[in-house]
């Protein structure tokens, strides 16, 4: 393919971004019908069973970045590479028991910087608000990027035009719908993820088989075939330490733990990681097959998208136009919602105690709409001169390099997180020093060793400092503190006990 | 990454960025290049032949890698493989590669495995563990799946850890 040449007629691109777009609108105002009040915009009713669970917990975890990320880990780092993206798995296994706790402590819970708040305290609380909002709009604004980057070089899409497209469907959707409509677009949207990936990797490895993408990788890349891959080997846990942060620390996460049915969150989340497991290796496979294929590529992060249009042609354009559309929309409705919650919850409620539910309600939307217009402003292409690619001159990477950035951020938050769960000792000042220490070290690392060890590092030391802290101290944290109305029965609870 | 131009071209030889009019120039242009790298540093590899101006490079072991590029004019519906026409090889661009010590990164891969089996073994080891330490239940929302909601402020009582 020449320079300026595209897999799909501008034509289809925009039919299936104005059918697609339609559609998930139309399907969140259905939806949306539900979420008359605060309870059922932000949190589904707290009713959500095991379908609609694992779906939207699948669907949320492959991003535009598996579809992106997954073929550049294996293009970069070989074989150490697919199978480091395929560790993001487990985040979603560990984090089955900790939603069930989560659900447990907080039966009337809404977002995760409210458990740090009512855990920790308030200095801990400022320090992961930034953490969760840094990273929340890192992951939104590089998805809207890679969408409109995607939509242009598979279509020829104006970016502006296909990132803005993208980024107003799904603010329209989570607008009307709240998480209602979040959970059921993420339903339909895991199907054809699902089927679309898997689809095209069984018909690119019809056009390169296995045995000839070996042979070539051994000639021309031997290095992505080697186990003793030292940037690969570093990389193995940076991937898995990234993926557990993400997901334990996020209110995409955690917001979908208090939506859940009772009983409900560890078998969604268990599930939801064994649908989402085949989606990086079909994905990372095509990272493999681009050199036996003989497929130039310039960036790294489209290997992806590039080999299968590449080889399935304009259908293979097709497909891979809808699983981008869809999967980029299942992550940005996530965040919207997740991080409007975080913000209402957390910076409007405390700033105006009047409100009542359905002025919540109102402000939820607000800060939807507010932050979904932040996020396109960040995503326009300031310096970009008409026709050239958005990366031309581009310091600042790939989009590994970008997303690992927050890696630090994401990896100390794991052990404050975990312990604060499960154990009564923990303290603020612990909890604090290990957040802000381990994201220090892990920046230095990011600086100094590569993207691939900061989450690492972040994580190691921030573990270092948390069991330090959990050895050194003898508070016993009152578990009811974390469910404001116990607090409220304690004196009920008190007299029946004695009566 | 990889950058070429035509060899031809001063402006645009080996690795140099691609400009406006090397941009605007490659679509009449086709580009050739090839790469010696270890295990056998001497035996050029075709890389690449198009039209495009840059290579993503990756999987090459630690050494000089050799680089070099020629190029022709693209008439309309010529043969792409066809040998005549093209300029003679730009010198090679020797470009050194060296990967991380296996030492540092086994350190790394040796630290991960630990950070993941504290977190890991830590989760697993009180996630089955019953919630004694639990709060009561306090009255919430009512289940749908028939559990029903709870009675009162106090669905059962658990003792206290």
């Amino acid at each position: 393919m020449s320079p300026g040449e595209t897999y799909l007629p501008a034509a289809w691109g925009y039919a299936l971004l104005a059918g697609f777009g339609v559609l998930w609108v139309l399907l969140g105002i259905r939806l949306g019908r539900r979420s008359k009040d605060m309870e059922g915009f932000t949190v589904a009713g707290r009713n959500v069973g095991l379908a609609l669970g694992a779906a939207t917990a699948a669907a949320t975890w492959i991003t535009s970045n598996t579809v992106m990320l997954a073929p550049q880990f294996a293009l970069q780092l070989g074989v150490w590479g697919m199978l480091a993206y395929c560790t993001a798995s487990i985040g979603l296994l560990l984090f089955a028991p900790l939603s069930s706790r989560i659900r447990h402590l907080m039966p009337r819970g809404y977002t995760s910087a409210e458990f740090i708040r009512l855990r920790y305290g308030t200095r801990a609380h400022l320090v992961f608000m930034a953490i969760s909002l840094f990273y929340g709009l890192t992951w939104l604004v590089s998805m809207a990027i890679a969408g409109g980057v995607l939509l242009e070089s598979l279509s020829g899409i104006p970016y502006f035009f296909g990132m803005s497209a993208i980024l107003l469907t799904c603010v329209l959707y989570t607008l009307f719908g709240g998480m209602f409509a979040v959970i059921g677009t993420d339903f339909v949207q895991t199907l054809i993820i699902l089927l679309g990936v898997v689809l095209v990797g069984v018909l690119v490895l019809g056009e390169a088989p296995a045995r000839e993408i070996h042979g070539t990788l051994l000639e021309r890349r031997p290095m992505l075939l080697n186990l003793a891959f030292p940037a690969a080997l570093m990389a193995l846990f940076n991937n898995l330490l990234f993926g557990v942060g993400e997901i334990f620390h996020s209110n995409v996460w955690w917001s979908r733990a208090f939506a859940f049915r009772k009983g409900v969150a560890w078998k969604a989340y268990t599930l939801a990681a064994f649908l989402w497991l085949p989606i990086p290796v079909a994905a990372g496979f095509l990272g493999l097959a681009a050199p036996a294929l003989g497929i130039n590529i310039a960036r790294p992060d489209t290997v992806g998208p590039t080999v299968a249009a590449e080889v399935l042609g304009t259908a293979g354009a097709l497909v891979i136009f809808v699983v981008v559309f869809c999967s980029l929309a299942s992550s940005i409705d996530s965040l919207l919602a997740a991080t409007g919650d975080l913000l209402t919850h957390e910076v409007v409620k405390p700033l105006s105690r009047e409100l009542d539910d359905a002025g919540l309600r109102r402000y939820a939307s607000l800060v939807i709409g507010v932050l979904g217009l932040t996020t396109w402003i960040a995503c326009l292409p300031w310096s970009r001169r008409p026709g050239e690619a958005w990366y031309a001159g581009d310091p600042i990477g790939s989009l590994a390099t970008i997303l690992f950035f927050a890696g630090p951020l994401v990896g100390s938050a794991i052990a404050p997180i975990v312990t604060g769960l499960f154990s009564r000792r923990g303290r603020e000042g612990g909890a604090v020093l290990a957040m802000t220490l381990g994201t220090g070290a892990g920046l230095l690392s990011y600086f100094l060793l590569g993207w691939y060890t900061a989450a690492l590092v972040a994580a190691a030391v921030s573990v270092g400092i948390t069991l330090l802290s959990l050895a050194t101290t003898d508070e016993s944290f009152d578990w009811a503190r974390l469910d404001p109305s116990r607090v409220e029965d304690r004196s009920a609870e008190a007299s029946e006990a004695s009566g | 990454m990889l950058e070429w131009g035509d060899p031809a071209d001063q402006r645009a030889g080996l690795a140099a960025a691609a400009t406006e009019d090397g941009a605007a120039g490659s679509r009449a242009r086709l580009y050739h290049v090839q790469i010696a790298a270890p295990p056998d540093p001497e035996t050029y590899l075709d890389w690449y032949r198009g039209t495009a101006l840059e290579s993503f490079v990756s999987g090459i072991p630690s050494g000089e890698v050799k680089v070099r590029v020629r190029a022709r004019a693209l008439a309309e519906g010529a043969n792409t493989d066809a040998a005549a026409g093209w300029s003679a090889w730009s010198e090679p661009l020797v470009v050194p590669v060296e990967h991380h010590s296996l030492q540092k990164a086994l350190v790394l891969l040796g630290l991960g495995f630990l950070v993941f089996l504290t977190i890991a073994g830590y989760v697993l080891a009180v996630a089955f563990r019953p919630f004694r330490d639990g709060p009561v239940r306090s009255e919430g929302p009512p289940d749908r799946d028939g559990s029903g909601p709870t009675q009162g402020p106090i669905q059962r009582r658990e003792v206290q850890g």
